[in-house]
C-alpha cells in the first residue's frame, strides 16, 4: 500500500514486485516461535522466543506495508513489555523452577485454542487491505472469505471495486491523497472513535495512579 | 529486481563504512581529548600523532583468543554484541546527510530510530545474563533499568520537537528549522535531551553499567576479544548517532547560516549607501553565486560539513563531559530521572501546545 515510504530495502525490492512467500516465512517463523514459547524448560528462553514472535509480527506488518503498526510492535510489545519480562525473570532464580516444569503436555491445549482462535477470526479479518494471495488464502481461501481480490493480476482496479472493510465509514484513505498511516489512524481516532480513546486513557491513568499508589509507603501517626 | 538488491547493498555499504571509520576515529579523539584536558599525551606512537591507534587496538583485539565462560550460554553469550552492535548501525538509515541524501526518507524516521535502540537493549541484557557472572549481571540490570528510564527522556524531548515540527520524518524536521534552529525555542528541552542521551549512552558520568569501581567492566566482564570489539564499536556508534540526531532535531541537520542571506544582507546595505562601485560588486556577487549556491557540489559538500561539524562539536561535549564531571550513584541516577526530568519534561507537554494553540502556530504538514 505505501510504497512511497519503504522501509528500507525489504519494502522497496520485495513489494514492489511483490513476493508474497516472504509472508508465508514470517507467518510460519511466528507459529514456529509461539509454539516454542511454552515449549522451552528456561522461562528466559521462553520470553526469547516471545519477543521473536513479536519481531516476526511486526516484520510481517512492516513488509505489507503498515509500518507505523509494526514500529509500534517493535516499540511497545519488545521494547517495552517483552524487556520488562526479560528483567524480572533475571532477577528470579532460575535453576529451581526449570527442574519443576513440564510442558510439552500442554501442546494439544496449544494447538486447540489456536483453531478455535483462528476460526472465529480469520472470517473477521479485513483481507482486502492486506496482500492476499498468501498461506491461509491458498489453502482455506473457498469457505473462509467472501471476497477474493488477487493483487497478482496486476488489475488493481479489482481492489477498489469491490467492497473494502477499512475502519472508516468513508473511503478516503488511499484514493485521495497518500496519507501516513499515523494521519489516518490519528484522523480515525481523534473523530469517529474519540469515545475510546477517552476511555482508553482513562484506564491507563487509573492504572498509572494505582501503581503509585500501591507503592506509596503509608506513614505511621 | 536483483539489480536493485545490489544498488540497496551499495548504498548500505556507502553509508557503513564511513560511519564505522568515523567511529574509529571518534575513539582516537575522545583518547586524545581527554588526555589533553588531563595533561597527558594520549596515544602518540601508531601513525602520525597517533592516528592509527584504533586500527592497531581492532587488529589487536580480532586476533586475540576467544574466551567464553565454561557455564555460559554459548549462544546467547555470541549473540548479545551481534545485535547491540547490528541495532546501534541500524540508525543510519534514516539520518539525511544532506536534502534527502538518506538511505531511506522514511516518512516515521524518528519513530523507527527510538523502535531500533530500544531494541539495542537487549544485546546488552543477554549478554550479562548469559555471562554466568555476577559482575556482567548486576551490570546488565544496571544497564538495562537505565536504559529504559531515560528512553523516557528522549522521546518525551522528541515529542516537543514534534510539536512544533509537526513530522515524524527528519528531513521536514531539519526543513522546518529553516526559520529557526529549534535550540533556541526549546534551550531547556535542549538541554534535557543532551543529558538524556549522555544517559542513554552509558556514558561518563552515567556510566554506572560499567563502574569499574564496583563491577568489574560492567556487562562485557567476560567478553573478549571479536564480540568485545562490537560492543566498543556499537557503544561508540551509539553515540555519533545520538550527536547526529540531536544535532537534526535541535541545531538545523545539514542547515548551515545560509551564505547567501548573509551576502543579500551586506549587499543591501552597501547598495542603499551607495558609495560603493557597484559594477564592480554586481560582477562579484554574480560569480559568488556562480561558485557557491548555483554549484551543486559545493552546496552539497557544505550541507555535508554543516551537520558533520555540528555532531562533531557535539562529540566534543560528550567527551568533555566525561573529563569533567564525577560518576553519580545509581539511586541518585533514577531519582534523577524519575523525579526531575520526567516531570519537567511533562509539565512542558502540558505547556507547549497551550501557547501553540492559544497562538494559533499548530504546525501543518501534509506529509
Amino acid at each position: 500500500m505505501n510504497n512511497n515510504y519503504p522501509l528500507f530495502w525489504i519494502n522497496e525490492i520485495l513489494t514492489n514486485g511483490f513476493v508474497e512467500y516472504i509472508l508465508d516465512i514470517f507467518s510460519i517463523m511466528a507459529f514456529l516461535t509461539g509454539i516454542y514459547v511454552i515449549l522451552t524448560k528456561n522461562p528466559i528462553v521462553s520470553v526469547l522466543f516471545l519477543i521473536l514472535l513479536f519481531g516476526g509480527i511486526s516484520s510481517y506488518l512492516n513488509i505489507i506495508g503498515l509500518n507505523f503498526i509494526g514500529l509500534s510492535y517493535i516499540i511497545v510489545y519488545i521494547g517495552a513489555v517483552s524487556i520488562l519480562f526479560l528483567f524480572i525473570l533475571m532477577l528470579i532464580n532460575i535453576r529451581t523452577s526449570e527442574l519443576q516444569s513440564n510442558t510439552s503436555n500442554s501442546i494439544p491445549l496449544t494447538i486447540f485454542i489456536g483453531i478455535i482462535f483462528s476460526n472465529f477470526l480469520f472470517p473477521m479479518l479485513p483481507y482486502d487491505i492486506v496482500m492476499l494471495s498468501n498461506f491461509y488464502n491458498n489453502y482455506f481461501s473457498e469457505d473462509f472469505y467472501t471476497i477474493d481480490v488477487n493483487i497478482n493480476d496486476n488489475n488493481l482496479n479489482n481492489l477498489y471495486n469491490n467492497v473494502l472493510y477499512f475502519m472508516t465509514s468513508v473511503i478516503w484513505d488511499g484514493s485521495v491523497i497518500d496519507f501516513n498511516h499515523i494521519t489516518a489512524i490519528g484522523n480515525i481516532m481523534y473523530t469517529i472513535y474519540n469515545i475510546w480513546l477517552i476511555i482508553a486513557s482513562f484506564i491507563l491513568l487509573l492504572a498509572m495512579v494505582g501503581s503509585i499508589v500501591i507503592t506509596i509507603k503509608q506513614r505511621k501517626i | 529486481m536483483y539489480y536493485s538488491i545490489i544498488i540497496s547493498l551499495i548504498e548500505v555499504v556507502l553509508v557503513l563504512v564511513p560511519a564505522l571509520l568515523g567511529i574509529a576515529y571518534v575513539t582516537i579523539a575522545e583518547r586524545k581529548t581527554m588526555a589533553s584536558m588531563q595533561r597527558r599525551l594520549g596515544p602518540n606512537f601508531v601513525g602520525y600523532y597517533g592516528l592509527l591507534q584504533a586500527f592497531a587496538d581492532a587488529l589487536k583485539l580480532l586476533l586475540k583468543e576467544y574466551v567464553a565462560p565454561t557455564q555460559a550460554n554459548i549462544i546467547l553469550f555470541f549473540l548479545g554484541p551481534v545485535i547491540t552492535l547490528i541495532f546501534s548501525l541500524l540508525g543510519y538509515a534514516v539520518i539525511p546527510y544532506g536534502p534527502s541524501l538518506a538511505i531511506n526518507d522514511f516518512s516515521l524516521g524518528i519513530y523507527y530510530i527510538l523502535a531500533v535502540s530500544s531494541l539495542a537493549t537487549y544485546g546488552i541484557l543477554l549478554a550479562g545474563w548469559s555471562a554466568n557472572s555476577k559482575y556482567a549481571f548486576l551490570g546488565s540490570l544496571r544497564s538495562t533499568a537505565q536504559l529504559i528510564s531515560y528512553e523516557l527522556v528522549l522521546s518525551s524531548a522528541i515529542l516537543l520537537v514534534i510539536m512544533l515540527t509537526g513530522s515524524l520524518n527528519l528531513s521536514v524536521n531539519i526543513e522546518s528549522q529553516r526559520a529557526i534552529w529549534n535550540i533556541f525555542p526549546l534551550l531547556p528541552v535542549f538541554i534535557i535531551f543532551f543529558i538524556g542521551s549522555v544517559a542513554e549512552t552509558n556514558r561518563a558520568p552515567f556510566d554506572l553499567a560499567e563502574a569499574e569501581s564496583e563491577l568489574v567492566s560492567g556487562f562485557m566482564t567476560e567478553h573478549a576479544a571479536v564480540v568485545f570489539v562490537f560492543f566498543f564499536l556499537a557503544e561508540y556508534g551509539s553515540i555519533v548517532l545520538m550527536c547526529i540526531l540531536t544535532s537534526i532535531l535541535f541545531l538545523g541537520g545539514y542547515l548551515s547560516i545560509n551564505s547567501l542571506d548573509v551576502f543579500n544582507f551586506f549587499y543591501s546595505i552597501l547598495f542603499n549607501i551607495g558609495f560603493i562601485d557597484l559594477n564592480f560588486f554586481n560582477i562579484f556577487y554574480y560569480f559568488y553565486k556562480e561558485i557557491f549556491v548555483n554549484n551543486s557540489i559545493i552546496e552539497g559538500l557544505i550541507y555535508g560539513l554543516t551537520i558533520g561539524l555540528k555532531s562533531s562539536i557535539l562529540i566534543f561535549l560528550f567527551i568533555w563531559v566525561r573529563a569533567s564531571f564525577p560518576r553519580i550513584r545509581f539511586d541518585q541516577l533514577m531519582a534523577f530521572c524519575w523525579t526531575v526530568l520526567l516531570p519537567l519534561l511533562f509539565a512542558l507537554i502540558v505547556l507547549l501546545p497551550c501557547i501553540l494553540y492559544s497562538y494559533n502556530i499548530l504546525p501543518v504538514n501534509v506529509l
